[in-house]
């Protein structure tokens, strides 16, 4: 498979369920774009469980596909606060959320 | 002789030391108002006296707590400030619930009503409305026993487009007590099959917690329709992985036999077998964690919170006291053969018996902390009622002293410290007049200093006048018109029986008891009272205690037939008594040591012992804070570990003497008291140079 | 202990010997009657207590009555005993070692037989002492050992000089 440059896609501001569909068209045209997605969510600042879900949603696609997903950086900030009281920073998701950094 | 436990005396055991705790916050409280930890502390106080109290059947004090606990509540929800008005009603509400705890029957009628309106006053509504209408359960729920529960739930999933939110959930839930969340994400389905706003995540939770049950139901009240919702309670012991997964129907026990075989790492195993998700698993090894946690802190929490009669401790020393005597003996008994197994023996028994000696002695050592905090009340409120500005500090509150000295040591220290408060700090004009700061400070200060503890009480105030001292105590006849003594004796007459220098008497000190009464209790502690003072700077009042009552080091000496016990603790050093120095006996006996002149008392003067003069004398250095004397002795004899016991009354007039101990060979030998033998051979100097 | 009972029933008591006089104690409060071991003397102790004794781990007083009663002391001989009673002292049983120069028997006396002490012509402090009974033709002195050591020894020289 020719590899295509890394798409990032960055998210900002209120990434909640009012903004689901709109985050959700914006992950699957990153998907069909390329091979290898970054997602940038470091300027999030309100994060809920639609949001998360759907990032596990991409990535599970992009597997799916043999493309990677990851994030540009580790999680912080609401994200991580969100995170945090899901327990996701626990077991082998960790990796994915945190970048292996301890929780 | 089993002992009844009252579960209501328990209970109130259990109380008064929540009350003591609640004390020392709220103090603290009104010196960091916004501390939050306090605030929380507080509240969890008041909150566990609302629910003990309401199970003893204390309806009146856990309803009248209640509402102090929702005050405290609205301000850990940031709803009202922890000011000083807050603090101090609640100081006053603290005594009142005590009361109500400890003499229900004494609590005036309508105190509860009347500070309740003075707290709904602060609050600014009135005491109903402070109750909050979710919680409004006047009967105090039942505290519940903590345990473990395994939570799964899964929302609708339309659940969040009608607007619930699972972080919200999640985190009351997180509230309720330790609580390990995992989230299983099996449900989530392809980006493009996937409705954006749907609910497709589930959690798995487990939570120890003293709530009760239905706090958890109450948590999903709004979200109750259409989700799949599990609450079981699990025993907390640690168990396998395997059996977590099977409990969890997460495998099949059949899939998990089979997976079994092929150890050593079962979760990746049953993973890649494709058994179960990576998620299952996460959660059944967050599980096993949180689970042994528990179990962890469940033990810790037995080991920590065994509560022991104090009678029973005291049976143990006696008995450990005994065994070190019986063991004593059986050291001399194995000396005086020529049995090597048996002299390893004894060797053993005697590291033994000195390590449970040791050990016991550690159960009954308790940390001075727990004194010093309950003076902080006495000095706000008694500084208040002077019209004088004094701040408490302390330190060294880890120091750990004997129960029994702890006990026996609050009454001579309140009268010390209200001495200070009383007549040492000014008022704060008069210290402005003098330059120095409006507040005078009073610290409290514990130190190990080798077997013995220091407790200081210094503070900024006045000092001691000498010059007032000297002339109350020619008014009261104890020393002789112009009589000229160094500073620390004449700050010594302070401790006589009736000497008062409080010009005026007041209602915090001079009630007509004077410092003989401490004086005579920390002598039956075998303490000392060390004085020191500077005129217009402050006062320092030192306490010297034995670490504990039961069993002291010695050193065994031999005086004509008799044969005495000095505190280790005591002795500075041995030397010889040289031919010299020993007929040097005009006027006052003297030794020079290493160029200081330090005088010496002949023991078999002082106790009349009437056997002749033997040819090689030993000066024991004994010091005692300012004074070192040395003793004169016919033979030392060596290190002793001795158990103390009392004199009877019928020698209650032996001052030379704090008690007695039985030797190896069943003989009974007498433990010197030095500053009192001191003071004794000092008395008896002048009778000899008069003779 | 001992102090409240039935005149009209026959009481056990312990009989010694002080000085050649017979003297009697209840027997309820003895504990054990000891040969005489090693006693250490408490130094600047009153003279009627100079010392101690080791009662199966415990430290425990000897007193000399004879001193107490102002009788001459006489040097021990291998008939002197200690007898060792129990005494209420404060609120707390206190175990006390009487010296005797013999110790008699265990034997029974009738209460409402005792006379009264004569208040004149008696050797010992008459507060000490319970009555008198009469015994194969000689007296026997019926202790009050509660009074013994209920008052300060305030004829006794504390501090004795040497």
């Amino acid at each position: 498979m020719a590899s295509a440059p890394t798409v990032v896609i960055d998210f900002s501001g209120a990434a909640t369920i009012r903004h689901a569909d709109e985050i959700a068209g914006r992950l699957k045209q990153a998907l069909s774009s390329s091979d290898r997605i970054e997602v940038d969510c470091t300027a999030v600042t309100e994060v809920d469980i639609a949001f998360i879900q759907l990032i596990l949603a991409a990535r599970k696609t992009a597997e799916a596909a043999g493309k990677t997903l990851t994030l540009s950086a580790p999680a912080v900030g609401a994200l991580l606060e969100a995170l945090t009281i899901c327990g996701t920073q626990d077991g082998p998701r960790a990796q994915f959320w945190l970048g292996g950094r301890a929780a | 002789m089993a002992a009844i436990i009252d579960p209501v005396e328990t209970f109130r055991a259990e109380a008064r030391e929540l009350f003591e705790q609640l004390e020392t916050t709220l103090l603290d409280i009104e010196a960091n108002p916004s501390d939050k930890d306090l605030i929380d502390t507080a509240f969890r106080a008041l909150h566990t006296i609302k629910g003990s109290g309401a199970m003893f059947g204390f309806d009146a004090a856990s309803a009248f707590t209640h509402h102090v606990e929702n005050a405290f509540d609205l301000v850990r929800k940031g709803k009202l400030s922890a000011t000083k008005e807050l603090v101090e009603v609640a100081l006053t509400a603290k005594d009142h619930m005590r009361t109500l705890i400890e003499q229900p029957e004494a609590a005036p009628f309508g105190r509860s009503e009347a500070i309740l309106a003075q707290l709904a006053g602060i609050i600014g509504i009135t005491p109903d409305m402070a109750v909050p209408g979710k919680n409004a359960k006047l009967q105090p729920e039942p505290a519940a026993e903590r345990a473990t529960y395994r939570i799964h739930f899964k929302l609708a999933q339309n659940a969040m487009a009608m607007g619930a939110n699972p972080l919200l959930l999640l985190k009351e839930l997180r509230e309720l007590g330790d609580c390990t969340i995992i989230t299983d994400t099996d449900g989530i389905p392809a980006l493009e099959e996937m409705d954006p706003s749907g609910c497709y995540l589930a959690w798995n939770a487990l939570l120890s917690t003293d709530q009760p049950a239905s706090a958890i139901d109450d948590v999903f009240m709004f979200v109750i329709d259409d989700m799949e919702l599990t609450v079981e309670a699990i025993e907390p012991e640690s168990k396998r992985l395997g059996e977590i997964l099977v409990e969890r129907h997460a495998v099949s026990a059949d899939a998990l036999d089979k997976a079994l075989v092929q150890q050593p790492r079962l979760g990746a195993m049953l993973v890649k077998e494709g058994l179960v998700s990576t998620d299952k698993v996460a959660a059944a090894l967050a599980e096993q964690k949180h689970l042994k946690v528990e179990v962890e802190k469940a033990n810790k929490v037995e080991a920590a919170d065994i509560r022991v009669q104090a009678s029973r401790l005291d049976e143990l020393m006696d008995q450990v006291g005994e065994l070190v005597i019986a063991q004593a003996r059986l050291r001399q008994l194995a000396n005086a053969g020529s049995d090597i197994h048996l002299k390893a023996l004894v060797e053993e028994i005697e590291r033994l018996s000195s390590e449970l000696r040791d050990t016991t002695m550690g159960i009954r050592m308790v940390p001075i902390g727990s004194l010093f905090s309950r003076f902080r009340r006495l000095v706000r409120d008694l500084s208040k009622e002077l019209g004088k500005e004094i701040q408490l500090t302390t330190s060294g509150e880890e120091t750990e002293l004997d129960k029994t000295v702890i006990e026996r040591l609050y009454d001579p220290l309140v009268h010390l410290i209200r001495n200070s408060l009383d007549h040492g700090i000014e008022s704060p004009e008069k210290r402005e007049a003098h330059g120095k700061a409006r507040q005078g400070t009073i610290h409290l200060s514990a130190t190990h200093s080798g077997a013995q503890v220091l407790i200081s009480i210094k503070d900024d105030g006045n000092g001691i006048d000498p010059e007032r001292v000297h002339a109350k105590a020619e008014e009261n006849g104890l020393i002789q018109p112009g009589a000229e003594l160094s500073e620390s004796e004449l700050f010594q007459l302070i401790l006589q029986p009736g000497f008062s220098t409080a010009a005026k008497v007041t209602s915090v000190s001079g009630r007509g008891v004077g410092m003989d009464v401490v004086k005579r209790a920390i002598d039956q502690l075998r303490g000392t009272i060390d004085i020191a003072s500077t005129l217009g700077e402050g006062s320092d009042m030192t306490l010297r205690l034995p670490l504990t009552l039961a069993i002291i080091d010695g050193l065994l000496i031999r005086v004509g037939d008799g044969r005495y016990v000095i505190p280790l603790s005591a002795v500075e050093e041995c030397v010889e008594l040289t031919a010299e120095d020993d007929l040097r006996t005009t006027g006052r006996d003297f030794l020079n040591i290493r160029d200081e002149t330090v005088p010496f008392l002949r023991l078999k003067a002082l106790f009349n012992i009437a056997t002749p003069a033997e040819p090689y004398q030993k000066v024991v250095i004994v010091s005692t804070g300012e004074n070192r004397v040395g003793l004169v002795v016919d033979q030392i004899i060596g290190d002793y570990q001795t158990v103390i016991k009392s004199l009877s009354k019928i020698h209650s007039s032996v001052q030379t003497f704090s008690g007695a101990t039985i030797l190896g060979d069943g003989t009974v030998a007498l433990i010197i008291d030095v500053p009192r033998l001191i003071d004794f051979g000092q008395a008896c100097e002048p009778q000899k140079k008069a003779s | 202990m001992g102090t409240v009972h039935s005149l009209a029933r026959p009481v056990e008591i312990l009989t010694l010997a002080l000085c050649g006089e017979a003297f009697a104690l209840e027997a309820v409060i003895v504990r054990e009657i000891l040969d005489l071991i090693p006693i250490t003397i408490v130094p600047n102790a009153p003279r009627y207590a100079t010392g101690l004794i080791n009662v199966r781990g415990k430290v425990v007083p000897v007193v000399d009555l004879r001193v107490r009663f102002g009788m001459t002391q006489e040097p021990t001989t291998i008939d002197t005993r200690i007898v060792v009673i129990e005494n209420i002292q404060d609120g707390e049983a206190t175990m006390i070692g009487l010296l005797a120069d013999r110790v008699y028997e265990v034997t029974e006396i009738d209460m409402q037989a005792i006379e009264a002490t004569p208040k004149v012509g008696m050797r010992w402090p008459p507060e000490f002492i319970r009555g008198i009974s009469r015994r194969n033709g000689g007296f026997l002195i019926i202790l009050d050992i509660d009074r013994v050591f209920a008052s300060e020894p305030a004829r006794e020289d504390r501090l004795h000089a040497s």
